[in-house]
């Protein structure tokens, strides 16, 4: 009886209700979906980072080509010589080193160029076709897959830069070697080929005779680089289109270096060595994210504050108003014992009340913060190729014990008002 | 007057009590029966509700014992008191008091000790059909006019089949017709349920339904012979 009387008396004051509510709601909605971004973008980062220990790539921001060469959701800083990574890469102490070549796009997904154990790096495991072994095969991430609707067989072209809308590169078509099934990590949103694939695409553009080997290998000359501003890997000056499959690997531009080495030592030594004496910077993109989280920790801290603000606001409000009530329940609460409900039932009362209160409040919030999810969701997937889980949590739960904690806490002090209300006085006040 | 069996009986011995700071109130002994209602007199502010309350065990008595069928009130813990008002005692205020959310057949079972009974009352029965008839059962309390609320709260005190009903100025906020029909169903009720009826009250309308008057003004006991 007491659990529908409580019932019954949220209902009867409708907008009390609704304000107590819409509070509580958005709160909960807002802490919910703080907690599940940051949670798992930052999950995300860490699956994709693989244990990295360095990325190399041309000078600029460190974070750009953090974002660029292990995200791929930055343009990237400029481009490399082949020749002159070649020397790092080739360094004894470096365990592994995985070029990569990019700057095209296909609808707005990537078009990466790489080795087979960048492949192996991210666990790829094909769906369907082979693995590329040819010029201008490619494999699609399996998000790019859905999305383009290609298939095994078909043909593509890749568009200049990241956009969508840019230059074509209509003489060079990939074609679709293989399909790989998703694995949640940022392989999903890329198209895979192999480097003189890249190379080969650009090459008509190039201006590849004034390139040798040799040349380029005694110059790191500055100035190639510095004018690289595009995201692209090979120079823009107009050449000759017809040229021979003769392209000179290590006059070629490449656009970052995911390296592992064998010693924490070395680790320690080389991104010294590489910034100092190399016309490329190495970033150990570990630092970098750290650092981005704790950047965006100060901005979720923030709202979380906010929310929290809001919440105490809610639990004010249902302590007003079930206070203000008081008066009005005063009689209703005296007849309750005058029928022979013992004190203490009185509190049950006026704390259920406050906990019907907070459950329902937390459970339309949860139910907002899906709505909000799917919302993200859907500007997400198409600006940064990011899908968040709107699985159930369990960091959630804390949030249920918080929003429950203040429905009890704002409830209490009415509740123990009721239970010590002296009876006699107030049926006699008549 | 002695209670026969079957017949519950009140009684009270030698009750005083002080609000704090305030001069003690002593009342009279006194049995009543369940065939004998009683009517408390008294100008206001004579403790006529005070009494009531100290009855009812909403009051401790500072000295003294109120013994409802062989049951002392004064010496129950507060939660056994509780429990003893709830199964045994039915109150009826002035203003009838709701649970203003609820419909009043809800209010009907507000009492936690319905549960407990084996059937619905049938000296009820025809009551609470006759409200149902009247289409008053589903709406809210604060929907009725007063003479339709104090018939429910009449009711619902009743619901707990009490052996004693103890009624606080029942009709002074009623009309003359619905206060015959209040009081009129009170007593017939009271009869009924073979329950001991105590009804203050300084409404001189009553008066001439009840023989048996206790003035608290000056602690008489009065018999009354009807006309």
């Amino acid at each position: 009886m007491i659990r529908k009387i409580a019932l019954k008396n949220i209902g009867y004051k409708p907008l009390n209700t609704v304000l107590c509510l819409a509070l509580l709601t958005f709160s909960v909605s807002i802490i919910t979906l703080i907690v599940i971004l940051q949670k798992d973008i930052e999950e995300k980062f860490q699956n994709d980072l693989r244990d990295i220990d360095l990325v190399m790539g041309a000078k600029g921001s460190p974070l750009q080509l953090v974002l660029s060469a292990l995200y791929h959701v930055d343009a990237p800083t400029g481009n490399i010589k082949l020749a002159e990574a070649k020397k790092i890469m080739n360094s004894p102490i470096v365990e592994q080193a995985i070029p990569l070549a990019y700057g095209d796009s296909y609808n707005g997904y990537r078009i990466l160029g790489t080795e087979q154990a960048y492949l192996q790096k991210y666990d790829a495991e094909l769906e369907a076709g082979n693995w590329f072994d040819k010029d201008m095969e490619a494999i699609l991430g399996a998000n790019v897959a859905v999305a383009s609707g290609l298939k095994i067989g078909d043909t593509f072209v890749g568009t200049h830069g990241d956009v969508e809308g840019g230059h074509l590169h209509e003489d060079h078509k990939y074609t679709v070697e293989g399909i790989l099934r998703s694995n949640h990590s940022v392989i999903d949103n890329l198209v895979l080929t192999n480097i003189p694939s890249v190379w080969r695409v650009h090459s008509s553009q190039q201006d590849g005779g004034s390139k040798e080997p040799s040349h380029e290998e005694h110059h790191h000359d500055e100035e190639h680089h510095e004018s690289h501003q595009h995201d692209h890997p090979e120079s823009h000056e107009p050449g000759h289109d017809n040229h021979e499959e003769k392209i000179i690997a290590d006059s070629m531009d490449i656009t970052a270096v995911l390296m592992n080495f064998k010693t924490k030592m070395a680790l320690l030594n080389m991104p010294r060595t590489i910034n100092e004496q190399t016309s490329m910077q190495a970033v150990n993109p570990g630092m970098e994210i750290n650092r981005l989280f704790s950047l965006i920790g100060i901005g979720a801290t923030t709202l979380r504050m906010i929310a929290g603000g809001i919440m105490l606001i809610s639990g004010f409000s249902i302590f007003f108003i079930l206070y203000n009530r008081m008066e009005d329940r005063k009689y209703e609460l005296a007849l309750l014992r005058a029928v022979g409900y013992r004190p203490v039932r009185l509190l049950y009362l006026l704390l259920w009340e406050g906990i019907i209160l907070s459950i329902s409040g937390y459970f339309l919030g949860v139910f907002l913060s899906r709505a909000g999810l799917w919302f993200i969701n859907k500007k997400a997937s198409a600006d940064f190729h990011m899908v968040f889980s709107s699985y159930y949590h369990s960091s959630e739960a804390w949030i249920f014990l918080l929003t429950i904690g203040v429905g009890i806490l704002a409830t209490l002090l009415p509740a123990i008002r009721a239970m010590r209300m002296n009876v006699s006085r107030v049926l006699a006040e008549n | 007057m002695k209670s026969e069996m079957n017949h519950s009986a009140l009684r009270v011995e030698g009750l005083f009590f002080a609000y704090p700071g305030e001069e003690q109130l002593n009342f009279p002994d006194l049995e009543v029966t369940s065939d004998n209602p009683l009517l408390i007199l008294g100008d206001s502010g004579c403790g006529k509700t005070t009494f009531l309350h100290l009855l009812s065990g909403l009051l401790n008595p500072d000295g003294g014992s109120v013994v409802l069928d062989g049951k002392n009130i004064s010496t129950l813990n507060p939660a056994a008191c509780d429990r003893f008002r709830g199964q045994n005692i039915g109150m009826i205020f002035q203003q009838p008091h709701f649970i203003e959310a609820l419909t009043v057949y809800e209010n009907l079972r507000i009492s936690p000790y319905l549960s407990h009974m084996k059937q619905p009352l049938s000296a009820l029965e025809s009551s609470i059909q006759e409200l149902n008839l009247s289409g008053l059962l589903n709406k809210l309390p604060s929907r009725l006019s007063s003479g339709e609320q104090q018939r429910v709260s009449i009711i619902r005190a009743l619901m707990n089949r009490p052996k004693l009903i103890l009624a606080d100025e029942p009709t002074s906020a009623l009309d003359n017709k619905n206060c015959a029909a209040v009081i009129e169903l009170l007593i017939r009720k009271a009869r009924q349920l073979n329950a001991v009826l105590i009804i203050c009250t300084h409404d001189e309308r009553i008066r001439k339904e009840v023989e048996n008057e206790l003035d608290l003004s000056d602690m008489t006991l009065n018999v009354t012979e009807k006309p």
